[in-house]
């Protein structure tokens, strides 16, 4: 709604300047919400985020300062959207706005139905205390401000799902899922008959080992947290994924060279663009593999080796 | 009644390509379409997802779909009000089955589900899309009725108990939770788009309201009464307001219709809802 559309009683930016002061959306955790990238959250997880709200004025010069009439109580709420499930709420105590005072916490707890990405939104709302407004005043429950007239959804966008695909990682006991106990850190498991167009998260797991994760790897909460792995081990779970990969498709990728019609998310879609990259085509990757085994392994870890080899 | 452990996750469809399986079962009979072929591996699941729900898992459900569907005159042909009676049966019925599970909801789900496991309650329900210069449609709009979107025809089923509840999805007509659904900015929010639905079959029911009566028909009412919604909820958003301003900004409105409707067209339609 372009800002000469609005009705007078409508605030800028400006107009909150130094009278408001609002924090970012955090998650409990205290990370900035709006940073997810699709990884953390998984189907029938609640959702909790908020926000500080900081009034750095009295009431009094609050009312001065935004040209609010006597009677006009000014407070803050919040509203949620998820267009994918078609669900939407507001804040924690609502619906009412919660009364401004010096400081004040915007909570929002979204169910765990949703999926995708949840757009938030954080508003200010006017009520009046008396039935008899003066003339030309806004509303009761008139909106006054909101940062979604200036800040674009995509930026007010928490992503709970990403869109490309994703391999599924799984701790388990290698004592107890192969019998014996290991020393290793992970193992890349494959369905045997995998194909070329099965998806990726269908077909292939990493396995991480429990054992090893306990005790080298704790969280701040002294729980085992795969979080915790440092990246030259994610860069070596990767050239591990992609020789495994090539070593068991390598006839049905050697037979074809027109990868077009391959699915978004399938094996054959993921391993074409590594290869491709890494080795400038799927031809020149197999015959790489074939003759020369140090060199592909090499080459693999040029292309995924991490920027520090450090432990964080 | 299926019931399904509650940690198990379901089959999405996922990418542009979704309706591709389709226009090999477009034009099929419903009894064909019944025991349609799936193939779960080819399915998407969520990563995270360790409890995979089995392909026969899927077929025995279905079974149990079609057995009840035809104590429901499934597949007899439905007028309108049949259509929306059925649309309330499903709902229920697969909430009862699936209402528990953590992807209820989710979008890429119901189009696996509407595409592959169902497709004869969709087809029953909305038809085919219909052939365009003799072709069969290709493209996501073209058959929006088993996708991804809010007009998947199975989700269609489902959210309105979710939203309205069965109480009121069965009292409501197809055009009013079609007026509401088309309005996100306060649709959305479940318990506005109830508030709104109940007062307006409330007022329906009621002689002395203007609401479909007094020179209106019950579906432009109801359009005219959430397009009017719509312009104030830009102001003074639904969603922060109490049950009582709710309920009294849709009675104002319906007060006000005879002088918001607009003259009908000499077809004795309305003109379009772009307003």
């Amino acid at each position: 709604m372009p800002l000469e559309l609005r009705p007078p009683w409508c605030l800028t930016d400006d107009d909150l300047g130094d009278v408001i002061k609002m924090g970012l959306w955090t998650s409990p955790d205290g990370d900035p919400a709006l940073s997810r990238d699709g990884d953390d959250w998984r189907p029938g997880e609640t959702v909790r985020l908020s926000r500080t709200v900081k009034l750095e004025v009295d009431l009094i010069d609050l009312r001065r300062r935004l040209g609010l009439r006597a009677g006009a109580v000014v407070g803050v709420a919040a509203r949620w959207s998820c267009r994918s499930t078609t669900t939407a709420g507001v804040h924690a105590t609502g619906p009412a706005p919660i009364g401004l005072t010096a400081n004040n916490v915007l909570i929002i707890d979204v169910p765990s139905t949703i999926a995708g990405s949840l757009e938030v939104e954080t508003c200010l709302i006017v009520n009046w205390t008396t039935l008899d407004r003066p003339t030309g005043s806004c509303p009761d429950g008139a909106l006054i401000w909101s940062d979604g007239w200036t800040i674009p959804p995509r930026d007010r966008t928490i992503l709970l799902e990403g869109a490309q695909a994703r391999i599924p990682v799984r701790t388990v006991s290698f004592d107890q899922y192969f019998g014996q106990p290991s020393g290793a850190l992970w193992a890349i498991e494959l369905d045997p008959s995998i194909g070329v167009d099965d998806l990726l998260s269908n077909v292939v797991t990493v396995l991480i080992n429990k054992e090893i994760l306990q005790r080298e790897f704790r969280g701040a909460d002294d729980e085992p947290d795969a979080a915790m792995l440092p990246p030259s081990t994610l860069a070596g779970m990767s050239v591990d994924l992609v020789r495994s990969l090539t070593a068991t498709l390598r006839e049905e990728l050697a037979g074809d060279d027109d990868w077009t019609e391959l699915a978004d998310g399938s094996v054959g879609a993921m391993l074409v663009v590594r290869l491709t990259e890494t080795f400038g085509s799927v031809s020149d990757a197999l015959a790489n593999f074939e003759n020369d085994q140090s060199t592909f392994s090499r080459e693999l870890w040029n292309r995924f080796a991490p920027d520090s080899w450090r432990a964080r | 009644m299926t019931t399904f452990d509650p940690g198990l996750h379901l089959p999405r469809a996922t990418g542009s390509a979704w309706w591709r399986p389709l226009l090999d079962l477009h034009g099929r009979s419903l009894d064909q379409l019944r025991n349609n072929r799936i193939d779960i591996r080819h399915a998407e699941f969520h990563p995270a997802g360790e409890q995979r729900i089995s392909e026969s898992q899927l077929l025995a459900w279905r079974e149990s779909l079609n057995d009840w569907a035809s104590d429901r005159s499934f597949p007899t042909a439905m007028n309108l009000e049949k259509s929306s009676a059925w649309d309330v049966k499903l709902g229920l019925r697969l909430l009862e089955d699936m209402g528990h599970l953590p992807e209820v909801l989710h979008p890429d789900v119901w189009c696996w589900l509407a595409t592959n496991l169902l497709p004869h309650f969709v087809a029953y329900r909305w038809g085919w899309p219909k052939p365009k210069e003799g072709e069969i449609p290709s493209g996501g709009d073209a058959w929006a009725r088993f996708g991804p979107g809010p007009r998947n025809g199975l989700r269609l089923a489902v959210q309105r108990i979710l939203t309205y509840g069965p109480d009121i999805a069965s009292r409501a007509s197809e055009q009013e939770f079609q007026s509401l659904q088309n309005r996100p900015a306060y649709g959305l929010d479940k318990r506005v788009a109830r508030l709104v639905l109940q007062t307006l079959v409330d007022a329906f029911e009621n002689p002395a309201s203007n609401y479909g009566k007094n020179g209106g028909t019950r579906a432009l009412d109801a359009n005219d009464v959430c397009i009017e919604l719509r312009l104030i909820n830009s102001l003074q958003p639904l969603c922060f307001a109490v049950e009582d301003n709710i309920v009294g900004t849709v009675d104002e409105i319906i007060e006000r219709l005879p002088y918001i409707r607009k003259p009908l067209a000499p077809t004795g339609l309305a003109s379009s809802d772009n307003r």
